[in-house]
C-alpha cells in the first residue's frame, strides 16, 4: 500500500483541556488516486492533511509511507523526505512575496542541492506546462489569484513528488479560476501523481476518485 | 514593512557605535582639556636632563621606548618666547584626544626623521598656505601644519606649537618630560639610560615623578545623559532585531514547509543579518574616518562588541523562530 495510517492520533493541551483533533484515523491511500477529504470547519480535515504531509507530528500512531514508518525520521530528515516525495499546495498559496516566480518555483529544488543546469532545465519546463514562462520574472503580488496558485502548484511539482497535498486550493479564488484550477490537478492526477485534497466545495469534491467526509476528528465515511 | 525595518535596522546598527565613540570621545576631552592647564596628561611623569640633544640621540628613544609596549610620551619644551611655546615631542602607544579645530593631532607615523610636521594651537600666528596645504617657519626652518588645537574657550594649548621630536632642530634644549600613561613605567628610565650611553649620552632624573590627582569628574547629569542614550539606541537595536526576524517568520516557516532544516534557516537568517553588520561597520567606518580618524581602532573594538551581542540575541531569536510549528507560521 502506497500511503497507510494506523490509529493516528493528534491531541492539544490547551488551558482549557486537551482538544483531540484527530481522534483515532485509520486509512489506506492507493497509488495515483485522488481523494478528496470533506467536512465542517474545525473537524480536523486539514490536521490530517498536515500529518500526511510530515508538517505535524501526531501523538499516537504510525504513518507508513511506501511501507517505511517515517515517523521515526528526526526533523531534519523529515524536511528532506518532505522536499523529495511530497508538494503543498495552500489556499493563501505560501509564496515568497519578495520573490520572482522563477525563484519561488526553483526554491525546493534549492533545498535538494540540484546543480545550477539541472535546476533550471525543470524550472523552465515546469514554467512552460503551467503557462508561466513569460511570468517568470514578476514577483508574486503581480499576478493574479489564479496564476499565484499556478505558481504554487508549479512549485509543487518541480520535484516530481509522489504526493501532492491540496489545503483547500480553490478556497481564495472565484468559481472559474477553481475550475481551471481543479482541471490541472485532475491532469496531474491522470499522470500519475498522488493526490489528497481537503475541500468544502462538493463539485469540486467530485474530481476525486475516493471521498472521505469527516466530523470532530474521525472519518465518517 | 520588510524594507523599513531593514532600513532601521540597518540604521541604528551604524549609529550606535558612533554614538559610543562620540560619547567617549566627550568623556576623554573633558578629561583632557582640564589636564591641558599642568601641560602633561600621564599618571605620572618626569623630568630628565640629557647631555646631548641630537638627532641620533632622539632616534636611540625612540626606537627603546617604542619596544617598551607602554603609552609613554616624550616632551622638550622651549619656552624662550613671550608668545609661544614650542614642545618637541613623540608618544608611544595611545595619546591622549585633544580638541581639534581642524585637520589632526599627530599619529605614531609622523615621529620619524625628516618628516616636519607641526600641530598648533589656534592663537599661532603666521601660518601660510602653499600648495593648499599651511605651513609654519619656526626658528628659520619650515614645518607643515597638520592640525589646530583648540576649543570654543581658550585654553594653554592656544598658544602651543607642537613639533615632531625626530625632527627637533633646537640643540640647546636638555631637559625632557617623561609623561607615563600607564603605571608600567618601572625600568623604562634605567633602560633609556642604558641605551643612550652607546650614544654618549648621559641622563639624569632631575624630578621624582609626581603623582597626579585626578580631579576632573564628568558631571553625573551628562553622564547619565549620555549613558541613557547609549541604553535606548542598544535598546532600538534589539527591538529592530527582534522585528525583522518576525517578519522573517512567514518566510521561514514557507521554506520549511518546502524541505529546508531549522539549521539551515537559522545559517540563512545570520548570514543576512552578519552581512548588514559588515555594511554598517563599513558605513561606520567612513563616517569615523572623517571625523576622527584617530579613533578609528577603538570605534572597531566598540562595533565588534556590539556586533557580537547583536549575532548571539540575533542567534538566538532565528532559533526559536525555527522551532515554531509550521502549520502555524503557513495559517499567517
Amino acid at each position: 500500500m502506497f500511503i497507510t495510517l494506523d490509529h493516528i492520533q493528534v491531541s492539544y493541551k490547551t488551558k482549557a483541556g486537551h482538544i483531540h483533533a484527530l481522534k483515532d484515523i485509520s486509512m489506506e491511500i492507493r497509488e495515483g488516486e485522488f481523494l478528496t477529504i470533506m467536512g465542517k470547519s474545525g473537524c480536523g480535515k486539514s490536521t490530517l492533511l498536515n500529518v500526511l504531509g510530515t508538517i505535524l507530528r501526531p501523538t499516537e500512531g504510525h504513518y507508513h509511507f511506501q511501507e517505511e514508518d517515517i515517523l521515526h525520521l528526526n526533523d531534519a530528515s523529515l524536511a528532506g523526505f518532505r522536499n523529495k516525495n511530497i508538494g503543498f499546495i495552500v489556499q493563501n498559496f505560501a509564496l515568497l512575496p519578495d520573490e520572482t516566480v522563477y525563484k519561488n518555483v526553483a526554491l525546493p529544488l534549492h533545498y535538494q542541492k540540484v546543480g545550477r543546469s539541472t535546476r533550471q532545465k525543470k524550472v523552465r519546463s515546469i514554467l512552460k506546462q503551467m503557462g508561466l514562462f513569460s511570468q517568470r520574472h514578476k514577483y508574486p503580488y503581480e499576478l493574479s489569484g489564479g496564476q499565484q496558485q499556478r505558481v504554487a502548484i508549479a512549485r509543487a511539482l518541480v520535484t516530481e513528488p509522489k504526493l501532492l497535498l491540496a489545503d483547500e486550493p480553490t478556497g481564495a479564488l472565484d468559481e472559474e479560476t477553481g475550475t481551471a484550477i481543479m482541471e490541472i490537478l485532475r491532469q496531474i492526477n491522470e499522470e500519475g501523481t498522488t493526490i489528497v485534497m481537503v475541500t468544502h466545495d462538493k463539485d469540486f469534491a467530485e474530481y476525486g476518485s475516493r471521498c472521505l467526509t469527516m466530523k470532530d476528528g474521525d472519518l465518517v465515511s | 514593512m520588510k524594507k523599513l525595518i531593514t532600513t532601521l535596522l540597518f540604521l541604528a546598527q551604524c549609529l550606535l557605535p558612533l554614538i559610543c565613540l562620540l560619547v567617549l570621545h566627550h568623556f576623554s576631552l573633558s578629561r583632557t582639556i582640564q589636564q591641558m592647564e599642568s601641560g602633561t596628561f600621564g599618571q605620572t611623569d618626569a623630568q630628565v636632563y640629557l647631555s646631548k640633544n641630537s638627532p641620533q640621540v632622539h632616534q636611540n628613544l625612540w626606537h627603546t621606548l617604542s619596544n617598551k609596549q607602554t603609552d609613554l610620551a616624550v616632551y622638550l619644551d622651549d619656552t624662550t618666547s613671550a608668545e609661544h611655546t614650542i614642545r618637541y615631542m613623540m608618544y608611544t602607544g595611545d595619546y591622549v584626544t585633544l580638541p581639534m579645530q581642524d585637520g589632526r593631532f599627530f599619529t605614531t607615523e609622523d615621529f620619524k626623521e625628516n618628516h616636519p610636521v607641526a600641530v598648533v594651537g589656534k592663537k599661532i600666528k603666521g601660518i601660510y598656505s602653499r600648495d593648499g596645504k599651511k605651513y609654519l617657519n619656526v626658528k628659520g626652518y619650515t614645518y607643515r601644519v597638520i592640525g589646530t588645537v583648540g576649543y570654543e574657550d581658550d585654553s594653554d594649548f592656544d598658544h602651543y606649537i607642537f613639533i615632531n621630536l625626530l625632527d627637533c632642530k633646537n640643540t640647546d634644549l636638555q631637559v625632557y618630560t617623561f609623561d607615563f600613561f600607564s603605571k608600567k613605567k618601572s625600568g623604562i628610565l634605567q633602560d633609556c639610560k642604558k641605551h643612550l650611553k652607546k650614544e654618549n649620552c648621559k641622563m639624569e632624573l632631575m624630578v621624582k615623578e609626581e603623582n597626579f590627582q585626578e580631579t576632573l569628574a564628568v558631571s553625573p547629569l551628562t553622564t547619565g545623559f549620555l549613558v541613557t542614550l547609549i541604553l535606548c539606541g542598544f535598546l532600538c537595536i534589539l527591538l529592530l532585531t527582534s522585528q525583522w526576524i518576525g517578519i522573517m517568520r512567514k518566510d521561514m516557516g514557507i521554506r520549511r514547509l518546502l524541505g529546508a532544516t531549522g539549521k539551515q534557516l537559522t545559517r540563512r537568517l545570520m548570514a543576512v543579518y552578519s552581512s548588514m553588520l559588515a555594511m554598517s561597520l563599513l558605513a561606520g567606518s567612513f563616517c569615523c574616518h572623517f571625523y576622527t580618524a584617530a579613533d578609528f581602532n577603538l570605534y572597531l573594538k566598540i562595533h565588534g562588541l556590539l556586533a557580537l551581542v547583536m549575532l548571539f540575541y540575533a542567534y538566538g531569536l532565528s532559533t526559536r523562530e525555527s522551532r515554531i510549528p509550521i502549520t502555524e507560521v503557513i495559517k499567517q
